[in-house]
């Protein structure tokens, strides 16, 4: 995340369709749950919890693998959530760049704290709707 | 399964221990220069003993866990969690799913079918809980108490 924080006005040009990564840590393993789909996993919503605004990154601008390997040295998941999901439950998604990722974005969420965090529900909505697209633990 | 005490190699640097003589159920963390790593449970403790481990091993996470700045869970916010756990006196409730958060709480989450409840533990020790039945959005309650959660574990366990 940039040290100053860009404004916190939600940025149309970021598609609706657009989906949005971000890294799951492997351990521990609560990080995520299998889905009512058979194979198919998602975050908790604890993975979208954090003191600001939540770094994502757009898909248009990179890939699942680039995300991943952003999180070095560590092992992760990949998830991903569409942009629109997030902004049905009040999010603001701004464009935020960064000079190793250009497709850095925030998420500001509605957190009583008033620092752009994601409160409780807005992090259950967005876990909800995510699903991991890059597996990197053994199989299931 | 029956413990009075678990050594947990992989964790050696916290002891939890219970206090005598006292008549609430009393725990506390407390760093162990001899990387001991013997967490002593009451004998009554059954399914209460991977959950605690659980919230005992997010403790040993290094700062910045999740790559994004997250901060390693506080030991407030796991004598919250462990204090809910252990008030919990169904003999075999849905286990808590244990997730640490970037903030520096713990996560307790159960379902159970349509129901789920989501215990945020903060790092000052404080609780918000999200309460959430089917598809609906869920109903938060801010500065819960440990009491609140266990009321709420049975209104889980009705589903």
């Amino acid at each position: 995340m940039s040290e100053e924080l860009p404004p916190d006005v939600d940025d149309p040009s970021i598609p609706d369709e657009e989906f949005l990564y971000r890294r799951i840590p492997l351990q521990p393993a609560d990080n995520i749950q299998p889905t009512e789909v058979e194979g198919e996993c998602r975050p908790s919503s604890g993975n979208f919890r954090s003191d600001g605004p939540l770094s994502v990154d757009r898909s248009s601008l990179t890939t699942p693998g680039q995300t991943r390997d952003r999180g070095r040295p560590g092992i992760f998941h990949v998830a991903q959530v569409q942009a629109k999901v997030a902004r049905q439950c009040g999010c603001r998604l701004v464009k935020d760049p960064m000079l190793d990722n250009p497709a850095h974005i925030l998420m500001f969420g509605n957190h009583d704290s008033g620092a752009g965090a994601l409160n409780g529900k807005q992090a259950k909505v967005v876990a909800r709707a995510a699903r991991i697209v890059l597996w990197s633990g053994p199989p299931l | 399964m029956t413990a009075d005490a678990v050594t947990i190699q992989s964790q050696p640097t916290m002891r939890l221990e219970s206090r005598q003589g006292r008549q609430n159920q009393d725990y506390f963390l407390r760093a162990d220069t001899q990387g001991v790593g013997v967490i002593k449970l009451p004998p009554e403790w059954t399914w209460q003993v991977e959950p605690i481990k659980k919230v005992l091993g997010t403790l040993l996470l290094p700062e910045n866990w999740d790559s994004y700045g997250g901060r390693t869970p506080k030991s407030q916010a796991a004598e919250t969690a462990i204090q809910i756990i252990a008030s919990i006196t169904q003999a075999d409730p849905p286990r808590p799913r244990v997730v640490p958060l970037g903030t520096g709480g713990i996560q307790l989450e159960w379902k159970k079918g349509q129901r789920e409840l989501e215990v945020e533990c903060r790092p000052d020790g404080s609780v918000e809980v999200l309460k959430i039945e089917g598809d609906a959005e869920g109903e938060l309650c801010s500065a819960c108490l440990p009491a609140d959660v266990v009321r709420l574990v049975a209104w889980l366990m009705a589903a």
